[in-house]
């Protein structure tokens, strides 16, 4: 282990991979800030430019990318109540009213403070954690695999929020329907329909860009929301943040808010589906009930507390959310899924192997996502300021410009504009998809472990004959069944019951 | 409530067309005995995505709806622009079919130029200045540093003669 993470320092402390966790933290901050676009549209953009690199490198550059735009999304939510990302919603309910009140500096410093603690411990769980479960998972097989993605399907969508169960079932199994179209294992052309640009599938990275990018772009055109116009109008709005500094009180106060948050945090990211957004809500949620009576009075009003919590917690998470992609080779998120489909194009296979396989690769991403967080604290807090000034860049030229970029993104890694017609159209129906308020990052997730899933299958089942036994023969199949099978029907059941109870009334009335 | 006004049935109807298509198709493809023999074919995961899917489908169109405001597609589409978005999205469809044509400097500088002017930008001079300083920014950093052929397009070749 010593000698990998001494492989892992030496290659994330090349001075190149410095240079490109600086560029990638830089450029996800500028994005994360973008209402409309996360750290999953910013990594979607990274993967063309990181094609020619090297994977320690590529990976580097998108961890960077991946804090940088949480913590943009934080930026946004402070200064103008513009929560780039979803992990940044419960960030927004006490860090916009201390900007309000002139404290839009030290509620930076203190969102970058905690993200820094919480990115840290999570850093030394993952540190701690991963090795030993990488260990373990080597011992798995076929259809531990295959109980194990179908458990990861099943827990995004149980966690994909209230009535929206049903639906993410049905868009991850859109995600598993596209990822067989080409050639199967057994070089059997499958929905092909006799055109050539299909033979290889889809290409992973013109649905992600498609279905995240581009319909996120548009989105924003088609429903310009009170966040992105103040978005707009926000760059010249803070010309002075205030104070950046805390006083010794204020960091008593909020370190065992940091500490609880981050452990919370971490646990929350490693299941899978769960992520930063339901990290941040939780920390906050525990944070208020452990509250004396007064200091309960000042959440949502620019509490210290109400601050720390959430930050802390979603950097935690998604620190967290690597630990199934690194163990088992399983994503837990969009983000982690676009990663996953990153290595997979390097030539690396994440899970148990690449601990073994690709020491420098495994440790470089662990420490880079360290060195990113430090990056983050030493570098860009300094520089928000300036960076707080790029949100005044109107809609009308930075839209077809982030259109344009995921267009020409595509195109590089193909040069094939069939590819950009067919990322044109997908997007189109990912808006429908969006304005129904369907998910899309299970169907992401689906099409992602979709090929690993039906190779897994077809190994446990030709194993077994087969037959289904091989889902409960051994006691670990068994188990990851048995959760899974918890997992979804719990929410479903009482999204079912919910909607008879409103049937009922309905026809009462 | 209305069901061509629910977002839930309209979304899973979209997906059980999508469905039925994919599953006749899947009908479609060629199964060799000598690969598996039947225990797993190229077809199996097709017809059991698809199978789950029309009844998951199913499930969703006939349950009782949910009731809120929010889930009515006319309250959720209320006040959309459609105009400059289907607009963009035909821009980027021309952009992808007339790319080999103009090349990657003109088709790019129009792109720009012509999806600044969708979204109102009024100030022509300025709108070209920021598409001719992206379309060459891009094309020096392709080209020059990570020395990637852009083609300059059949309307220069055959302007030059070519």
């Amino acid at each position: 282990m010593l000698d990998g993470i001494l492989q892992g320092l030496s290659t994330a402390f090349l001075p190149i991979n410095l240079l490109l966790l600086f560029v990638g933290c830089f450029a996800g901050t500028f994005i994360g800030m973008l209402p409309g676009l996360g750290p999953v549209s910013a990594i979607a953009l990274m993967i063309p430019i990181t094609y020619g690199f090297d994977p320690s490198s590529g990976l580097i550059l998108m961890a960077g990318v991946y804090y940088g735009a949480v913590f943009g999304g934080s930026t946004s939510a402070i200064l103008i109540n513009a929560p780039g990302v979803s992990g940044a919603v419960a960030t927004a309910f006490d860090g916009y009213p201390m900007a309000q009140r002139g404290e839009a500096g030290k509620a930076l410093a203190l969102a970058a403070y905690s993200s820094f603690a919480g990115g840290t411990i999570g850093a030394v769980f993952l540190l701690l954690f991963v090795p030993i479960l990488a260990k373990v998972s080597l011992s798995f097989q076929s259809a531990d695999y295959f109980a194990l993605m179908v458990f990861g399907l099943t827990a995004i969508t149980a966690f994909s929020g209230k009535g929206q169960v049903v639906k993410a079932v049905l868009m991850a199994l859109l995600g598993l329907m596209l990822a067989t179209v080409g050639e199967d294992p057994s070089g059997i052309q499958r929905f092909t329909f006799g055109i050539p640009d299909l033979y290889d599938g889809i290409s992973f990275l013109l649905l992600s860009m498609a279905t995240f990018a581009i319909a996120e772009a548009l989105m924003v055109v088609l429903k310009p929301s009170p966040s992105s116009q103040a978005a707009n109008a926000g760059g010249t709005s803070f010309q002075d943040l205030g104070s950046m500094k805390l006083s010794k009180e204020e960091i008593k106060e909020v370190a065992p808010v940091v500490a609880r948050s981050s452990v919370l945090g971490f646990f929350v990211g490693v299941l899978p589906g769960a992520g930063a957004t339901i990290a941040s809500f939780l920390a906050y949620g525990m944070e208020r009930n452990l509250a004396s009576a007064k200091q309960k009075l000042q959440f949502g009003k620019g509490s210290l507390r109400g601050l720390a919590a959430p930050e802390t917690a979603n950097n935690a998470a998604s620190t967290g959310s690597f630990v199934p992609l690194l163990t088992l080779g399983i994503p837990g998120s969009a983000t982690t899924a676009i990663m996953l489909g990153a290595l997979l194009s390097y030539g690396v296979q994440p899970g148990p192997r690449l601990y073994i396989d690709h020491p420098a690769v495994f440790w470089s991403v662990i420490i880079s996502m360290y060195l990113g967080n430090i990056i983050l604290l030493i570098l860009n807090l300094p520089l928000i300021p300036y960076i707080s000034k790029l949100l005044a860049v109107p809609r009308q030229f930075l839209t077809p410009i982030i259109l344009f970029l995921s267009l020409i993104g595509v195109y590089l890694v193909s040069f094939n504009t069939v590819d950009l017609f067919m990322m044109v159209i997908i997007g189109a129906i990912a808006v429908v998809f969006r304005v129904l308020n369907f998910p899309l990052a299970p169907l992401l997730l689906g099409f992602i472990l979709g090929g690993m899933m039906e190779e897994n299958l077809r190994r446990a089942l030709l194993i077994s004959d087969g037959s289904l036994d091989f889902l409960w023969q051994r006691p670990i199949t068994a188990t990851i069944i048995l959760i899974t099978f918890a997992t979804v029907l719990v929410p479903v059941i009482s999204s079912i019951r919910n909607r008879k109870g409103i049937g009922a009334l309905d026809t009462s009335i | 409530m209305n069901f061509i006004n629910n977002k839930d049935r309209v979304g899973s109807s979209l997906i059980l067309l999508a469905a039925l298509i994919y599953l006749n198709a899947a009908f479609d493809i060629p199964i060799y005995q000598v690969m598996g023999a039947g225990v797993f074919t190229a077809r199996t995961l097709p017809i059991a995505l698809s199978s789950l899917t029309i009844v998951v489908c199913l499930i969703q169109i006939f349950l009782p709806a949910r009731g809120g405001a929010d889930e009515t597609i006319s309250d959720a589409i209320a006040g959309f622009q459609w105009l400059p978005c289907l607009f963009l999205t035909g821009l980027m469809l021309t952009y992808s079919l007339t790319f080999k044509f103009f090349g990657f400097s003109l088709a790019t500088f129009l792109f720009l130029f012509i999806g600044f002017s969708i979204l109102k930008e009024k100030r022509v001079l300025l709108s070209a200045a920021i598409s001719a300083g992206v379309t060459l920014f891009m094309w020096v950093v392709l080209t020059q540093m990570f020395d990637i052929f852009l083609d300059s397009g059949n309307l220069l070749r055959l302007l030059a003669g070519g």
